[in-house]
């Protein structure tokens, strides 16, 4: 699908508030332009997201699913970001077997000081996402 | 009170839930009050002819069951819903697709091998026309079919569209069982171990559906000593019942101390066909619904 240069990817990007979210707010006021792709939702921390959340979105259309929150050991409730990890881990094993690739799910640990390497992500991100090209979920639907 | 008139179409499915209406307590009864329109069992036993020979609204109560196969049982279920007044998704394959969902996981290609489906999915009734009412369960358990008639053919009042007959409550609160709140240290089955009959099976590292499914059924199965596998379909606002369970099971898994990541993604990883156990019964009317064809 990556011969298809018109596609533009939707990617939701579900970021804990404590870090990946500010690293992405740094983006904004330092004048540090990342790909208008992505949509933001503000979450309270990682471990907030269910799989739900996840399933509705690529059953709205989102192409790629970026989940950022803190690095292991540095999450503000403990161990919120283990548990989102868990389910994460779990629901690729699914996801796998519906035959949706993985991939489209990407998890990130940005601090919230981090604002260049939230740009690199995705930028990364939204590259490896259209060069995938459209979710098989969306055509169906 | 008029005779009423209720219809059984059946084209698909096992035929368990044929038997679970025949043998509800008092249907034998109702027999004396209402009038059988029809009841087809078969693909066959129905024409498309004889359908349209209906007329529109003649029926007042059509149980559906099974789930919907191809294009033509597609039409039928259309044209089946202009004649009947109030339509009842009955068993888990009309109300989720139920166990023939799992043949969506099944590369397209080799699903056109099964002549019935012709390489289409296999869909809930739901997904086709409007359903009024739904009666979950594999089959639906007596004391529901027996509410149920009581509620559609004996009482003036008309539930309202969408009712579910069964509890609101999930099977957890039917459930006798000895929460100990441990976390999940190993998965076991409950064909490998004989599992405590007084301790919940999450406890014991079996996995059973039990929090995420509708009650209603009494936690029969759970009583058998064997865990719920999610046959009644969701709680009522959730939106995808194996996410829903998976969500949960990741959730339990904690181990402490060093490596303690490692350790839990092992434990996940152990967990065997994570699709068919969350997905059992719900496959087709999942946020993915079937086989996905994806780029690698």
């Amino acid at each position: 699908m990556s011969e298809n240069s018109e596609f533009e990817p939707k990617i939701i990007a579900f970021l804990c508030k404590w870090t990946t979210y500010a690293a992405a707010d740094l983006c904004g006021v330092s004048r540090m332009p990342y790909p208008s792709n992505i949509s933001i939702i503000r979450v309270n921390c990682t471990g907030e997201i269910t799989a739900d959340m996840i399933l509705s979105a690529f059953e709205k259309g989102a192409d790629g699913i970026l989940i950022g929150g803190c690095r292991p050991g540095h999450c503000r409730y403990e161990d919120g970001n283990l548990k989102a990890a868990n389910r994460v881990h779990l629901l690729k094993r699914a996801l796998a077997e519906f035959g949706l690739n993985p991939a489209r799910i990407r998890e990130v640990g940005i601090a919230g000081a981090q604002g260049l390497i939230f740009q690199r992500a995705a930028e990364k991100f939204t590259a490896d996402i259209r060069a995938l090209g459209p979710s098989p979920v969306v055509s169906r639907v | 009170m008029s005779e009423k008139v209720f219809a059984v179409y059946a084209p698909a499915g096992c035929g368990g839930c044929s038997q679970s209406l025949l043998s509800a307590d008092n249907f034998t009864l109702l027999l004396d009050r209402a009038r059988i329109a029809f009841w087809a069992t078969e693909p066959g036993d129905l024409t498309q002819a004889e359908i349209e020979g209906l007329e529109d609204r003649s029926i007042d109560v059509l149980f559906y069951i099974g789930p919907v196969l191809g294009e033509r049982e597609e039409s039928y279920a259309k044209l089946l819903r202009r004649r009947a007044n109030r339509v009842v998704a009955y068993g888990a394959c009309a109300h989720l697709g139920g166990l023939c969902g799992l043949a969506n996981l099944t590369p397209g290609a080799r699903l056109r091998t099964v002549p019935s489906l012709d390489g289409r999915f296999v869909q809930p009734l739901p997904a086709v026309i409007d359903v009024d009412y739904i009666l979950p369960g594999c089959p639906p358990p007596a004391g529901m079919i027996e509410r149920m008639i009581e509620v559609l053919f004996d009482s003036d009042e008309i539930p309202e569209p969408g009712t579910v007959f069964a509890s609101s409550k999930g099977v957890c609160a039917e459930c006798n069982r000895r929460r100990l709140n441990r976390p999940l240290n190993e998965i076991s089955r409950f064909h490998l171990k004989e599992p405590d009959p007084d301790i919940c099976f999450l406890d014991q590292g079996i996995i059973c559906l039990g929090p995420v499914t509708r009650g209603g059924c009494g936690a029969v199965c759970i009583e058998a000593n064997r865990p719920c596998t999610g046959c009644a379909g969701p709680l009522a606002g959730v939106r995808d019942q194996g996410g829903a369970i998976i969500q949960s099971l990741a959730s339990l898994v904690r181990f402490s101390g060093e490596g303690r990541e490692k350790k839990e993604k092992e434990l996940l990883d152990s967990i065997p066909d994570p699709v068919g156990t969350a997905y059992r019964f719900s496959v087709a009317s999942s946020a993915l619904k079937g086989r996905l064809k994806d780029a690698d």
